[in-house]
């Protein structure tokens, strides 16, 4: 008994059944790195640094996205003034671009909607053969 | 040089407060066009003005020194920017807290009908601050609480402060009575001068002086409302005549005076050690009773 203890202290860490896992488990149960990160201490200036750029960066998010709303309104009003201008000229056209009889699916060669026009432009030698 | 992110971001910032400034001057502009042709909307031009007001707030609000004296008091109320964000804050805590108290004590509609606190009004007794609906103690509320009126608009006007108590008992007709403790008028407030009643306080005229005050032994507390008003002109004491303190209307005194109510407070006080002594030396009638359950 005291041969083995004595050993013990000479080996150093016991490699036994369940020691180095026990001690592994330990340190990831208290160690969750990236799942939970040490909460930050800021001084006063540090704070007001962070505040201000916060505060630039959100100013600079509002400006785009007001302008892009300003540009999609743009948009849609262009495309009502041009209905409103095709219901004025032709009638027959206006309801024909209004109606809904034949409308199932896409075609597969259609252009997908961009928030800027294509660098083709519009084929006007487009046929359905 | 270094904070760059931070440096960036002041730039970004000061570039949009020239974008504001810009913004300020064609308002304004626009509003002296509207002002000048005349016959307008009143609605147009409310409107008009609150986009200014919002626009002139926008100019500073990102202003890291704006912040940071904002943080440690160091308030110039002649400032939108400085009035915006004192309102925000007491909208925050001491107005919910006030309104609480004002609701759950049944202030309105017992004593006014509507109550919508515009105006900060931090009240204190002997110096001490004292939150709204503490049961205050007697002998400190003895003598009149020094209060300001912490407007948060620039406006100059005359203020009217009055205390009610609405649980005067009453044993004949079974129910309660008003009774007025104090009414003080012509108080002028500013948004930079916002002592009403105290150490750096302008004149004004009390017109019913203060009476302490009490609840008979037996009763539970009473409330006491104090109430600040917005005077539409001068009150001239003369010609108001005699203001009975006992049946007091505050409605009626209201609509006469043609006041407009904008900010509340309320205490309580019950009987405790030193009410008695203070009503024999006011010779206020009841010291000497006090009130039993009555089994029927």
């Amino acid at each position: 008994m005291a041969a083995g203890g004595g050993g013990r202290k000479k080996k150093g860490k016991k490699q036994g059944a369940g020691d180095t896992r026990i001690r592994l488990i330990k340190y990831f149960l208290t160690h969750p790195y990236m799942h939970t990160p040490r909460p930050l201490k800021f001084g006063t200036m540090r704070m007001l640094r962070h505040w201000t750029i916060h505060r630039a960066w959100q100013l600079f998010k509002r400006n785009e996205r007001m302008s892009r709303e300003r540009e999609l309104e743009r948009q849609y009003n262009k495309i009502r003034e041009a209905c409103e201008e095709l219901a004025r000229t032709d009638g027959r056209l206006y309801r024909v671009s209004l109606s809904k009889k034949d409308i199932g699916t896409f075609p597969i060669d259609i252009r997908i909607p961009t928030d800027t026009p294509g660098a083709r432009g519009w084929n006007y030698g487009w046929t359905r053969g | 040089m270094p904070f760059q992110t931070y440096q960036m971001a002041l730039d970004y910032i000061k570039k949009d407060r020239a974008e504001k400034l810009a913004a300020i001057k064609e308002q304004q502009a626009r509003i002296a066009e509207v002002v000048k042709q005349g016959g307008t909307n009143d609605r147009t031009l409310h409107s008009m003005n609150e986009h200014l007001d919002w626009l002139m707030v926008q100019a500073d609000i990102n202003n890291p020194r704006v912040k940071y004296n904002f943080d440690r008091g160091v308030v110039d109320m002649n400032k939108p920017v400085y009035r915006f964000l004192m309102d925000r804050k007491w909208r925050e805590y001491r107005r919910p807290l006030l309104m609480q108290r004002l609701e759950q004590m049944h202030i309105f509609p017992d004593i006014v009908p509507h109550l919508d606190p515009i105006v900060d009004v931090p009240v204190r007794f002997k110096g001490y601050d004292v939150q709204p609906g503490t049961i205050v103690h007697s002998e400190v509320s003895e003598n009149h609480p020094t209060l300001k009126v912490i407007p948060f608009q620039k406006k100059r006007m005359l203020c009217t402060v009055l205390v009610v108590d609405p649980d005067v008992p009453n044993v004949e007709k079974n129910g309660f009575d008003y009774r007025l403790h104090w009414l003080v008028s012509n108080i002028p407030i500013t948004h930079t001068h916002t002592q009403a009643i105290g150490t750096g306080a302008k004149r004004s005229d009390t017109i019913v002086p203060w009476l302490p005050p009490h609840a008979l032994k037996g009763e539970p507390y009473h409330r006491l409302g104090l109430l600040v008003f917005e005077q539409s002109g001068l009150i001239d004491p003369k010609k108001l005549g005699e203001i009975k303190r006992d049946g007091f209307n505050t409605r009626s005194f209201m609509a006469k005076q043609k006041m407009d109510i904008i900010g509340a407070y309320m205490f309580r006080t019950q009987w405790d050690s030193a009410t008695k002594a203070i009503m024999q030396k006011h010779n206020l009638p009841g010291w000497d009773k006090m009130f039993v359950r009555t089994k029927d």
